[in-house]
């Protein structure tokens, strides 16, 4: 038996970009494009009615944005992943869809290969991220003042930020407990102190809180 | 005797009178038509920053709305196919890279024109950014310290981010200075932005006497405009630092 199908839908404004996105996955087994909207409120739509694991959207939509569609979708429909499809490769777009909820980011002129990587990645539950937007993560990592001052405040451990650069490249509990030798509770009490320590309460914003604070290794 | 006197006396004291009244109301005219002619540049100068932005702003919505869509769709579909012969993977290949150049020449005129973070996310981010930018040339180093931003409205918002990257070039193209720091603050009903760069310095007399410095004067007629007050302090191989403050009313629009 081979893995099950993954679906994917995509909400874009501009049906020359929908278009040239289904192409990708013309030939693509395991994955199959199987609906498109215009805006946010057809997105969420076509998403209850077709139910895909896997939803790229736009983040700059007429009428509701790429953003709030995004906490939209991963309220009303858990089973729906997102992945951010940006024109821009800026941090604050970046930080907005992660804060929302987003597992991965690409920039419109991702290759074909990184689209698919993506799809796999997200669909494993890891987050993704296409070159030119690690890049720009490792940029940020240039630490200000300020979030360095905040960050001897909150004092995180040596195995502390290990384990928040494990966890914002997606891996799971139990992967980071394999990685370090370490029991799967010892894990999880990590994981919630730095939680804790991060004031973050999922893990969207701890990566964007690593990503502030020049905690996330790309 | 007296009384002749006397008339002579009252004639002068009333030519005089009329005489003053005739100054007064020529100083006053000339005033007025002064401060009428300042107003009336101020307004053309306003009407000609706005049409500036405005047409900035569409071209940007055009540039993101019909050139991105296509570049990125056409390179999706060349990405699509699947070359037989090595030589037509080489034209795919080369293909793909002439886009991914034109992409990155798409991205900046459209940041250019307007960023697209400054009417989303304010003044701070959009600078931040604009500055992000120019620290990874690694030829200037910037720095940009907030304590605190008012409400403003859109057009001000433009106008005071176009005063700093107008400051932020002049230091790149003239004053060739290695850092530039930027303060942005509230000090009781103004707004205040502060730079100093560490560059050879301009002499800003002369050059306004001169009416020299297409980007100088672009920042005195923004500032003019939100009813700001500049002053520039410069030194000879020491540098140069603008004080740029604006009344908070003005800022509202």
């Amino acid at each position: 038996m081979g893995k099950p199908t993954i679906h994917i839908v995509l909400g874009d404004d501009h049906e020359i970009f929908r278009n040239g996105f289904k192409t990708l996955f013309d030939d693509q087994p395991g994955i199959r494009f199987v609906g498109e909207a215009a805006n946010g409120d057809e997105l969420l739509r076509v998403i209850a009615k077709l139910k895909p694991e896997i939803v790229f959207t736009d983040i700059k939509m007429p009428g509701m944005n790429g953003v709030e569609t995004t906490r939209l979708i991963r309220k009303r429909y858990p089973f729906a992943e997102v992945i951010a499809l940006s024109t821009f490769n800026d941090a604050h777009f970046l930080m907005d869809m992660l804060d929302a909820g987003a597992k991965g980011y690409l920039l419109k002129d991702a290759s074909k290969r990184e689209v698919l990587e993506a799809i796999h990645a997200v669909h494993a539950q890891t987050h993704y991220y296409c070159k030119a937007t690690r890049e720009k993560m490792t940029e940020l990592r240039t630490a200000s003042g300020d979030s360095l001052a905040e960050l001897k405040r909150i004092a995180f451990s040596g195995r502390e930020k290990e384990i928040i650069g494990l966890i914002c490249g997606g891996m799971s509990t139990m992967d980071i407990a394999k990685k370090l030798f370490l029991s799967k509770r010892t894990v999880d009490g990590h994981r919630d102190r730095i939680m804790r320590k991060a004031s973050a309460p999922n893990i969207a914003s701890l990566v964007t809180f690593a990503i502030r604070h020049g905690l996330f290794e790309v | 005797m007296y009384s002749t006197e006397n008339a002579i006396y009252n004639v002068i004291l009333i030519a005089s009178a009329c005489l003053a009244v005739v100054i007064a109301f020529f100083i006053y005219t000339l005033v007025r038509q002064q401060k009428q002619s300042r107003a009336f540049n101020n307004m053309r100068v306003g009407v000609e920053i706005a049409q500036l932005e405005n047409e900035r702003k569409e071209i940007a919505d055009e540039l993101h709305d019909s050139f991105g869509p296509m570049i990125f769709a056409t390179r999706m579909k060349l990405a699509a196919i699947q070359p037989g012969t090595a030589t037509d993977r080489n034209l795919q290949a080369e293909g793909i890279a002439q886009l991914d150049k034109l992409t990155q020449t798409f991205r900046n005129y459209t940041r250019d024109l307007i960023p697209g973070s400054l009417l989303t996310k304010g003044l701070p981010t959009a600078v931040e950014e604009f500055f992000d930018g120019i620290n990874q040339q690694q030829q200037l180093e910037l720095s940009f310290n907030v304590t605190g931003i008012p409400e403003m409205a859109e057009s001000a918002t433009i106008n005071i981010y176009r005063i700093i990257q107008e400051i932020i070039f002049n230091t790149q193209k003239h004053a060739k200075g290695s850092s530039v720091t930027v303060e942005a603050y509230c000090k009781g009903e103004e707004f205040i932005i502060a730079t100093a760069d560490d560059g050879r310095g301009f002499d800003y007399e002369a050059m306004i006497a001169r009416a020299a410095g297409k980007g100088l004067k672009a920042i005195v007629n923004r500032v003019g405009l939100l009813g700001g007050d500049l002053q520039v302090q410069s030194i000879t191989g020491k540098g140069t630092s603008y004080i740029i403050s604006f009344p908070l009313k003005n800022l509202h629009g």
